[in-house]
C-alpha cells in the first residue's frame, strides 16, 4: 500500500433527491486539514466515504492508494471518530475501547494494553474502569478519540470532535491531534468552530452545499479571490474626516463608519486602497490606533465563500469561479504538517 | 523543521485476520445478552422442567422395579410409565416448555432488541469503521441468541435422554439414546429460526421497547388465535401462522408424536419456516446495510 493521503475524484454522494456531495475533487497529504462547512454541507457524508462506509454513487475515494469501501487492510489505516455522543453506557471505557482495538485485529492482551494507553493518552487513565455512563461529554469525546486511535491510524477522520468540549479536554485533543499529525499522520478535522481550525491549521478544506469551495492555506484562497470585495478597518481619532480624503480613491466599492473612532472601507484594489489611506494618515497627521482587515480571519472567508457558494448554487459565473479555484487548489494545497 | 513525535508509530506488528471478527463481535454479543435479566432469569429457571422429567424417570424407574418382571402394566398405567417405553412424546414436551417459557425470554431479552439498541446506541458508525462487515455484525448478533437458546433445548433434552437410556430396559437403550439425534437437529432448527427472526424483528425499529413488543405480539397471538379457532371449530390450519407451532409440528414428526386429529403436517410447516427465515434474515440484512453509514 502507497504513502499516506486521500484522494477524491469527481465524488458524488446523493440520498435520493437530496445531493450531499457533488463532484468533489482533491487531494490530501500527511498533515492536519480542517474541513470546515455549515451543518447539512456533506462533511460527515465526505468523512463517512473516505472511511469506508459509504460508497460515492459517482467518482472515487482513494485512502493511501487503494478504495476504503469493504477493504479490510484500508480500513486498518483509517481510524473514525463519528461526530454522534452515543456508546454503550453499559460498558467501561477500556471494555469500549479494547473492543473496538480487537476489532483492528489486535490479540486480546494486546489490545487492552493498547486500549490503556490510548484512553491514557487522552487523560482518561484513572476513569478507564469507570462506565461510559457516568462520563461526562468531554470524557466520552475522549473515549471516542481514544477508540478512533487504538489501532494507530494514518489517515485520522474526527467528525466535530471538540464539540461540547471543555478548555481541559480541548486542550488534551488538540495536542493529541498535533502529535499524529507531526509523526506523520494525516488527520481530517471537521468542524464550524473556525478558531479551533485556525489553532491546528491553516490548512482547510472549505465545504458548502456539497462542494469544496475552496481547498488550501488561508492565505492561499484568498489569493484567488480577487474579485472579493477587501474590508480595510482603520481606527483612529478622525475617522469621518479620513473617510472623506480615501473615498474618492479608484478601487473604494463602500465605507462604512462604525463608530466616531472607527472606519472601515470596502475596496476591490487593496494595493491601491491601502496606499491611498497610508498616504491621507500621513498628510492628515492622523492618530492612528490601528489598521486592521477583518477579511484575514478564517470566519469571514468562510462567510465569504459560503454565500457565494449559495448564491451561486453550480451555475453562473460563481460556480466557474468556485470551479476554477477547485481546480487549482489541489496543486497549492497539497503540503507537510504545519 | 518539522518536530516529528517519537511516540507514536504506525503499527507494523502482527493483525488478525478480519473474519476473526465475528468471534470478537460474537463474545461481545453474547455479554451483552447476558446482562439483561430476561436471559439470566431464563438461563436459571430454564432447568426446572429437566428436573421435573428426571425425578419422574427415576419415580417409574423405582415403581416398575418393584412390578412384575419389570414391565409396565397394560392400559392407562402403561401411558403414565410410558416415558421409560416410549420417551418421545416426554422429550417432545420437554421441547414444548423449554420453548415457551424459557427460550422465549431469551430471544425476548438478547434478540428481540439487540439491533434497535444498536441503532439507539449508533453502534454502527464504530463497528463499521472497523474492518467488519454486516454479515459478520449479523452472524454475531444471531449467533448469540441461537447459543443461548440452543443451550436451553439441547442440553436439557441430552440429559433426559440419557437419563431415560440409564433408567430403561436394557433391551431399549440403543433405540431410546437414538432420540438424541432429532433432539439436536430440533434444538438447532428451535434455536437458529427463532434466533433469526427475533434479530429480524429487532431491526425492524430504533425502539427497542416496540421491537421486543413486537416480537411477544408475533409469538402469542397467532398461537392464541389459531389455539381458540381449533378449540371451537376444530380447524388446525391457523396454526400455519404461528412460529412456534410450525416448529411444533416439525417436533412432532421428529418424535413421532403427531396428532392425528389435525390435519397440519410437518411439510405444510417446513416451506413456511424456510421462507420466514429467509424472509427475517433479508429484513435484517436490508435494515443494517440501510442504516445510515452502510450503503
Amino acid at each position: 500500500m502507497s504513502d499516506v493521503s486521500v484522494r477524491a475524484v469527481r465524488v458524488s454522494k446523493w440520498y435520493g433527491k437530496v445531493t450531499a456531495l457533488q463532484e468533489v475533487s482533491l487531494h490530501l497529504e500527511p498533515g492536519v486539514w480542517g474541513l470546515l462547512g455549515p451543518n447539512g454541507s456533506g462533511k460527515t457524508t465526505f468523512m463517512r466515504i473516505i472511511a469506508g462506509q459509504m460508497q460515492p454513487n459517482l467518482g472515487e475515494v482513494r485512502v493511501c492508494g487503494v478504495k476504503p469501501f469493504g477493504n479490510v487492510e484500508a480500513l486498518r489505516r483509517i481510524g473514525l471518530c463519528p461526530e454522534a455522543d452515543a456508546m454503550y453506557d453499559e460498558l467501561t471505557g477500556l471494555e469500549f475501547v479494547t473492543a473496538m482495538a480487537r476489532l483492528s485485529g489486535y490479540g486480546k492482551s494486546e489490545a487492552s494494553d493498547r486500549a490503556a494507553a490510548s484512553l491514557s493518552a487522552f487523560g482518561l487513565a484513572d476513569a478507564q474502569d469507570r462506565k461510559i455512563g457516568g462520563y461526562s461529554r468531554g470524557m466520552r469525546q475522549r473515549a471516542k478519540l481514544a477508540q478512533c486511535v487504538v489501532h494507530e491510524p494514518d489517515v485520522l477522520l474526527l467528525d466535530e470532535p471538540l464539540t461540547g468540549t471543555d478548555p481541559t479536554s480541548r486542550a488534551v485533543i488538540l495536542d493529541q491531534i498535533r502529535q499524529r499529525a507531526n509523526a506523520g499522520a494525516l488527520v481530517l478535522f471537521s468542524t464550524h468552530v473556525l478558531h479551533e481550525v485556525e489553532a491546528l491549521t491553516d490548512q482547510v478544506l472549505l465545504i458548502a452545499r456539497g462542494q469544496v469551495v475552496a481547498q488550501g492555506r488561508v492565505h492561499e484562497i484568498r489569493d484567488l479571490l480577487e474579485e472579493h470585495p477587501h474590508h480595510i478597518r482603520v481606527v483612529c481619532d478622525r475617522a469621518r474626516e479620513l473617510a472623506a480624503r480615501v473615498l474618492m480613491t479608484s478601487g473604494i466599492v463602500g465605507v462604512r463608519g462604525l463608530s466616531d473612532h472607527t472606519v472601515e472601507f470596502e475596496s476591490v484594489d487593496p494595493d491601491t486602497t491601502y496606499t491611498s489611506i497610508a498616504t491621507a494618515l500621513a498628510q492628515g497627521a492622523f492618530n492612528v490606533s490601528s489598521i486592521t482587515s477583518p477579511d484575514a480571519t478564517l470566519e469571514a472567508l468562510f462567510h465569504y465563500l459560503v454565500e457565494r457558494g449559495s448564491r451561486g448554487a453550480g451555475t453562473g459565473s460563481d460556480a466557474e469561479i468556485g470551479s476554477g479555484m477547485r481546480s487549482a487548489a489541489p496543486t497549492s494545497g497539497a503540503g507537510g504538517p504545519s | 523543521m518539522t518536530v516529528r513525535d517519537l511516540g507514536y508509530r504506525a503499527y507494523d506488528g502482527v493483525r488478525l485476520p478480519a473474519s476473526r471478527n465475528t468471534y470478537v463481535l460474537l463474545g461481545h454479543a453474547m455479554r451483552r445478552a447476558w446482562g439483561s435479566w430476561l436471559v439470566k432469569i431464563a438461563v436459571f429457571l430454564g432447568w426446572i422442567p429437566l428436573v421435573v422429567y428426571l425425578i419422574k424417570v427415576m419415580f417409574v424407574y423405582w415403581l416398575m422395579s418393584k412390578l412384575e418382571g419389570g414391565r409396565p402394566p397394560p392400559g392407562e398405567a402403561a401411558d403414565a410409565l410410558g416415558i421409560l417405553t416410549d420417551p418421545g412424546e416426554s422429550i417432545r414436551n420437554l421441547f414444548n416448555y423449554q420453548v415457551w417459557a424459557f427460550v422465549t425470554l431469551i430471544t425476548l431479552g438478547a434478540g428481540s432488541g439487540t439491533i434497535a439498541e444498536d441503532f439507539t446506541h449508533k453502534a454502527f458508525q464504530f463497528y463499521f469503521a472497523k474492518p467488519v462487515t454486516a454479515t459478520q455484525y449479523l452472524l454475531a448478533r444471531t449467533g448469540a441468541t441461537a447459543i443461548f437458546s440452543f443451550m436451553l433445548t439441547f442440553i436439557p433434552a441430552l440429559i433426559l435422554v440419557l437419563g431415560i437410556v440409564v433408567a430403561a430396559d436394557p433391551s431399549l437403550r440403543l433405540q431410546h439414546f437414538g432420540l438424541v439425534l432429532p433432539a439436536l437437529f430440533y434444538s438447532l432448527l428451535i434455536s437458529s429460526v427463532l434466533s433469526v427472526m427475533a434479530v429480524a424483528t429487532s431491526s425492524i425499529s430504533k425502539s427497542r421497547a416496540l421491537t421486543m413488543s413486537a416480537w411477544i405480539v408475533l409469538l402469542i397471538v397467532p398461537q392464541s388465535i389459531a389455539s381458540l379457532v381449533s378449540a371451537i371449530g376444530n380447524v388446525s390450519w391457523f396454526y400455519l401462522a404461528s412460529p412456534p407451532a410450525l416448529l411444533g409440528l416439525v417436533g412432532d414428526a421428529l418424535f413421532k408424536t403427531v396428532d392425528t386429529e389435525h390435519l397440519v403436517r410437518w411439510y405444510h410447516a417446513a416451506p413456511l419456516l424456510i421462507a420466514l427465515t429467509a424472509g427475517s434474515i433479508w429484513l435484517a440484512n436490508r435494515r443494517v446495510r440501510n442504516a445510515e453509514v452502510i450503503t
